[in-house]
């Protein structure tokens, strides 16, 4: 089921806004998936390059996030959507905070495991 | 208080409407304010009943949450308004999700003081720093609301650069905690359980920080998360 409904408002323009931001969410949900994954795979490779890589597409899911936000504000200004529609653009905007946090805990583990190899960089010339 | 933000509708209901979101959410922020004092008190004097106290509070901050995210959703649908009055009750979903999850945050910090007082006997004198730190994140905390609450964003840069004071808090007293662990192995366990708390803490004052940042938003319209100290500072001197 499409909780977007698309298709089904009297104006056109108004399925099109809502088609884009579910489109943006679905892309936003991926890259949150795929920096989780790949944080992961640095932290147990020991792999900094691939953490660095997930700290430099942090930026992108905090774009998508700010682009998302805005876009759903910007409906809700103009459309003065009601009802069903209403609560699912306040909820895209509560759903885009939760994959945030999550993309921030893949950063998270990103930085961790850099610190650890340094660490551990540090604790072998010592040896 | 300045009502000039809020109180210039033709609607008096409306006037009154919004008024009260603020006054609830203020509420809810002395609660939570209120929960955080309480949560640190019951650790480092080692007061389980206090911290039980904490953990049951929290469902009443739960409750604010639910109620107040409800009133602006129906707020949003019959007024529909626009510019600052929508951008104040998106905001204001925001600021009770940051709300909600300090309260969390300060349950957890209670439920850790169950656990260390039962090995806490003699050692309330370790606590000085996480006092320190507590107070730090309190004050954050408190800045941000009381800006809220004058829908003003004067000084709101200084309440975000004390985030990183707390983050140097945050590394020395894990530093601590680290070598305390290395000296007694037997420690290990007490430790991890400071470490939570000092983690709460640290993310406390994160959460606090943005707060500031949806402040800014609501009055500037602007989105200024993800930024760091010195690009915040600049855009608030614009």
């Amino acid at each position: 089921m499409n909780r977007f409904n698309t298709g089904h408002h009297v104006s056109e323009p108004f399925d099109k806004d809502l088609e884009s931001i579910r489109q943006k969410v679905a892309l936003m949900g991926k890259l949150v998936e795929e920096q989780l994954s790949l944080a992961i795979e640095a932290f147990t490779n020991g792999d900094t390059y691939l953490a660095e890589k997930v700290l430099t597409q942090d930026d992108e899911v905090d774009l998508l996030e700010a682009s998302i936000d805005n876009e759903c504000a910007c409906v809700i200004a103009l459309r003065q959507p009601v009802g069903h529609d209403l609560a699912l653009l306040i909820d895209v905007i509560k759903v885009t905070n939760e994959l945030e946090n999550i993309a921030a805990k893949a950063e998270g583990i990103a930085d961790i495991t850099i610190e650890l190899n340094k660490s551990l960089l540090v604790s072998d010339s010592d040896g | 208080m300045d009502n000039s933000k809020i109180a210039h509708h033709i609607s008096e209901n409306f006037n009154k409407e919004l008024e009260d979101i603020r006054n609830k959410v203020l509420t809810m922020g002395g609660l939570v304010e209120q929960q955080i004092e309480q949560a640190i008190h019951a650790l480092t004097s080692g007061d389980i009943e206090l911290a039980e106290l904490v953990i049951r509070q929290d469902n009443d901050i739960d409750e604010f949450e639910m109620i107040i995210d409800a009133e602006c959703t129906q707020i949003i649908a019959l007024r529909q308004p626009a510019a600052f009055d929508l951008r104040l009750l998106l905001v204001v979903l925001r600021i009770i999700n940051e709300l909600e999850r300090i309260g969390d945050l300060a349950e957890r910090i209670a439920k850790v003081a169950i656990q260390l007082s039962t090995t806490n006997e003699g050692r309330t004198d370790e606590y000085h720093e996480l006092k320190h730190m507590a107070g730090l994140v309190k004050d954050m905390l408190h800045a941000s609301l009381d800006n809220f609450a004058r829908m003003s964003v004067d000084g709101i840069t200084q309440i975000t650069g004390s985030d990183a004071a707390v983050d140097r808090e945050y590394s020395s007293i894990i530093r601590q905690l680290i070598t305390q662990m290395m000296e007694d192995p037997r420690n290990i366990t007490r430790m991890l359980d400071m470490l939570w708390t000092v983690r709460a803490l640290e993310r406390i004052g994160d959460h606090s920080r943005y707060i500031c940042e949806h402040l800014i938003y609501m009055v500037k319209g602007e989105d200024v998360r993800h930024l760091s100290q010195a690009q915040l500072e600049q855009i608030m001197s614009q």
